[in-house]
């Protein structure tokens, strides 16, 4: 997004809140309120909207395989992400029969769908996205080739070293691991708003198809020093985005201290700091004392009338 | 029934009463009126209506998203918060100080007062998607939370507010209950039970005279809370622009400059479509004036130390955030309200032609005008900039533009405000009758000694 379009998307905002004072003004003056009901619609044009479609594959701890989708259109030169579009998604053929689902997508211009675990002995897949026939956008059409590979996250530890394995394989023709060489592998560790990256740049398997890792000794864990550590592939253009994690409690303890957290202003009502609730206790005996002694004082006034 | 006799005052009094009574008693509204009200009614039917809607769809019917989940909505709330400060500045900070001078405007401050924090916490109410749950802000009230400070002192400024303004209108509401007549029956009998048996006797002047000095001076810690404790919602939060330690005293004198000019507001269209040029008179306008003056360079004052200390440092997100006020895309609203909020005030208010009515009432709007946009300047750029990015989200959430229903449902909270004023005129004198009465009969007595 360059710095022009912002600037004139917030022009355009800032004509269209004036466009809307403006109609406020010309609304109370005349009373007509039924063009206001209108202001929500928008006016479409004849002419679709060139549609950008992105599908990518995703392989979590072996059990879970996803498609997600994703919509752009072009809006003032720049594509942004659209909701509301129905995708249809097939496996290896455009056919009836070889329809997946046809999800629609969300308001950040995504649509997932889970693929089932079915035991399947072809081990590549095509895998097709398509929108047609769409009121709004154009047609597009996206396709990847999957090969399903297995990744698994084993860890070690030797004399306080701490080490994870990674293995990247391929099923052969009768089930059996075989390992893949020269597979990028990234590793992280999941914090609390984000992902922690244990190597800047991406390990490469090996012969044998592992990627080994030392995990320094220092990062802090949950209370009990656990952690999760995540071994990830990304955008292979076989494989797609393969992800296997574990929970190791190899992590330094977060040490809480009970005593002065107990009181702090975020917590339960139930910890509240007795100080607080003295103090505000007062005030309102005090303010509501005065308040009763007022009416007091009305009561006395009726009654000497 | 018991037959009451009539108050029986003084015959100097009784002749000053007389001619008060002709100024100053509700009448009938002319073709003006009529139409004001109908389109205040019309107005805030209107935002009810919309607001029937957002009920039924959603906050998703406004622009309100993860980025800028306060919008129009509570900076509407903290101005009408300002606004009612009002109350204690005239009838209580004045009263004290021994400023006689403000009897005539007592009312006008508390009715503002009254009906500005009864639209603040509507237009809280406005702000919640599920305004069902409203009690569960009392039954899981967490009394460390500053939005239970907040429930708890805008309740209770209400209630010493609603008092402030009945007590001293009792004797008003006897003298309308014994000479106001062809008038409905039902509004006789709102005068007869709202003036709980009043009969000016030396003692019930006495209970009257200490009730309202004991309001007085409770209602200004509660004030100073109200807006306070406000403050403190933006305050406590760590947010670039709000983490402030002197965002108390800023809002405060912002409160009493925008609450001063409602006043004088008030004042201006009383004087001019109620006739009552000899109860708002210039000099009541030119002490107003000074006094706004006074409360504009204060709030001046905390302005410079609220911005320049932030941007002599840019410190992070708060450039980011001091930028888009200052050269960014909320610059011209920026410089706007400081200038025509502010400086502009001040400057005209320096002269002695500025403090007439019309230069204040002008004056005053746009006081009234720039704190409202000040208020949206304090509550929605700042959200805009939050310490932890929010991810994976359209970027249109991270402007925020209020929408057509926010905008019209946030005028029906001025509009009922200004309805609800209305309906007070219409019943209860604007200027107390008694008390003035009363004082002209002591400045008589002074005047022969």
């Amino acid at each position: 997004m360059n710095n022009g379009s912002i600037l004139k998307n917030r022009n355009m905002r800032k004509f269209n809140f004036l466009l809307q004072v403006l109609t406020l003004i010309l609304l109370l003056l005349t009373g007509n309120h039924t063009t206001m009901m209108a202001q929500d619609s928008t006016a479409i044009g004849e002419e679709k909207i060139k549609a950008r479609i992105s599908l990518d594959y995703f392989n979590i701890n072996n059990s879970e395989q996803q498609l997600i989708v994703t919509v752009k259109t072009k809006v003032e030169d720049r594509f942004v992400n659209t909701p509301g579009i129905t995708v249809h998604l097939y496996k290896d053929l455009v056919a009836k029969e070889n329809l997946l689902a046809n999800p629609v997508t969300r308001i950040d211009g995504r649509a997932t769908f889970a693929l089932p675990n079915a035991s399947d002995t072809v081990r590549m897949h095509t895998f097709i996205a398509i929108i047609e026939n769409d009121s709004v956008v154009d047609d597009a059409e996206k396709e990847i080739t999957i090969s399903k590979a297995w990744m698994e996250l084993t860890t070690e530890e030797q004399d306080s070293v701490k080490t994870i394995k990674v293995f990247v394989g391929v099923p052969d023709a009768e089930g059996k691991l075989q390992p893949v060489p020269g597979v990028p592998v990234f590793i992280f560790i999941k914090r609390l708003f984000g992902e922690l990256p244990i190597n800047k740049d991406a390990e490469t398997t090996d012969e044998e198809g592992f990627v080994s890792l030392e995990i320094p000794a220092d990062i802090p864990g949950d209370i009990n020093g656990d952690y999760n550590i995540i071994g990830r592939v990304s955008d292979h253009e076989l494989f797609g985005n393969l992800e296997s994690s574990k929970n190791v409690s190899w992590g330094i303890p977060l040490a809480l201290n009970a005593s002065t957290q107990l009181h702090d202003l975020w917590l339960s009502s139930a910890n509240t700091s007795e100080a607080i609730l003295i103090i505000t206790l007062v005030l309102l005996f005090c303010i509501f004392g005065v308040v009763i002694y007022i009416f007091r004082q009305l009561v006395n006034i009726s009654r000497l009338g | 029934m018991i037959q009451r006799n009539k108050i029986q005052y003084s015959p100097e009094i009784e002749v000053d009463l007389q001619a008060l009574g002709k100024d100053l008693l509700p009448r009938r509204f002319g073709t003006l009126g009529k139409i004001w009200v109908a389109v205040l009614v019309l107005s805030s039917l209107l935002s009810l209506i919309l607001y029937i809607g957002q009920l039924r769809k959603g906050l998703i019917i406004t622009d309100l998203r993860d980025f800028t989940p306060w919008g129009i909505y509570i900076s509407n709330f903290v101005f009408f918060v300002a606004i009612s400060l009002v109350g204690s500045l005239i009838s209580a900070i004045l009263k004290l100080s021994g400023a006689g001078w403000r009897t005539p405007m007592t009312r006008i401050s508390e009715i503002i007062a009254v009906s500005a924090i009864i639209f603040a916490a509507i237009a809280i109410v406005l702000d919640m998607g599920r305004p069902d749950r409203f009690h569960h802000l009392l039954i899981y009230a967490r009394i460390q939370s500053p939005i239970t400070w907040d429930v708890i002192v805008i309740t209770t400024y209400l209630i010493i507010s609603i008092l402030l303004l009945y007590i001293p209108m009792i004797p008003d509401l006897a003298y309308m209950r014994d000479r106001y007549h062809d008038i409905p029956k039902w509004q006789h009998k709102l005068y007869r039970i709202l003036a709980i048996n009043w009969n000016n006797t030396a003692e019930q002047k006495d209970k009257l005279s200490h009730a309202i000095a004991v309001l007085s001076v409770t209602i200004i810690p509660v004030a100073f809370g109200i807006h306070t404790v406000t403050s403190w919602l933006f305050a406590t939060t760590l947010r670039p622009g709000w983490d402030s330690t002197n965002f108390g005293p800023y809002f405060v004198s912002g409160a009493f400059m925008v609450g001063a000019s409602g006043v004088i507001c008030g004042m201006a269209i009383f004087r001019k479509f109620l006739k009552m040029d000899h109860y708002f008179t210039d000099k009541h306008f030119e002490r107003m004036g000074i006094l706004l003056m006074v409360l504009s360079f204060v709030y001046l004052y905390f302005n410079v130390n609220e911005y320049f200390i932030p941007a002599y440092k840019l410190k992070g997100i708060e450039s980011q955030h001091l930028q888009e006020l200052f050269v960014g895309q909320y610059a011209p609203m920026f410089w706007s309200v400081q200038f025509f909020g502010m400086i502009v005030p001040i400057v005209v208010l320096l002269f002695k032609k500025g403090r007439k009515p019309v230069p204040m009432f002008i004056i005053s709007v746009l006081v009234i005008v720039g704190a409202w946009f000040k208020r949206f300047l304090i509550v929605v750029p700042t959200l805009n900039h939050p310490y932890i990015p929010i991810q994976r989200v359209p970027e249109s959430w991270q402007h925020y533009i209020p929408t057509f229903q926010e905008l019209y449902i946030t005028l029906g909270t001025v509009t009922g405000a200004l309805l609800l004023i209305t309906i007070f005129v219409r019943l209860f004198p604007v200027v107390p009758i008694v008390e003035t009465a009363e004082e002209l009969e002591e400045k008589k007595k002074t005047a022969n000694e």
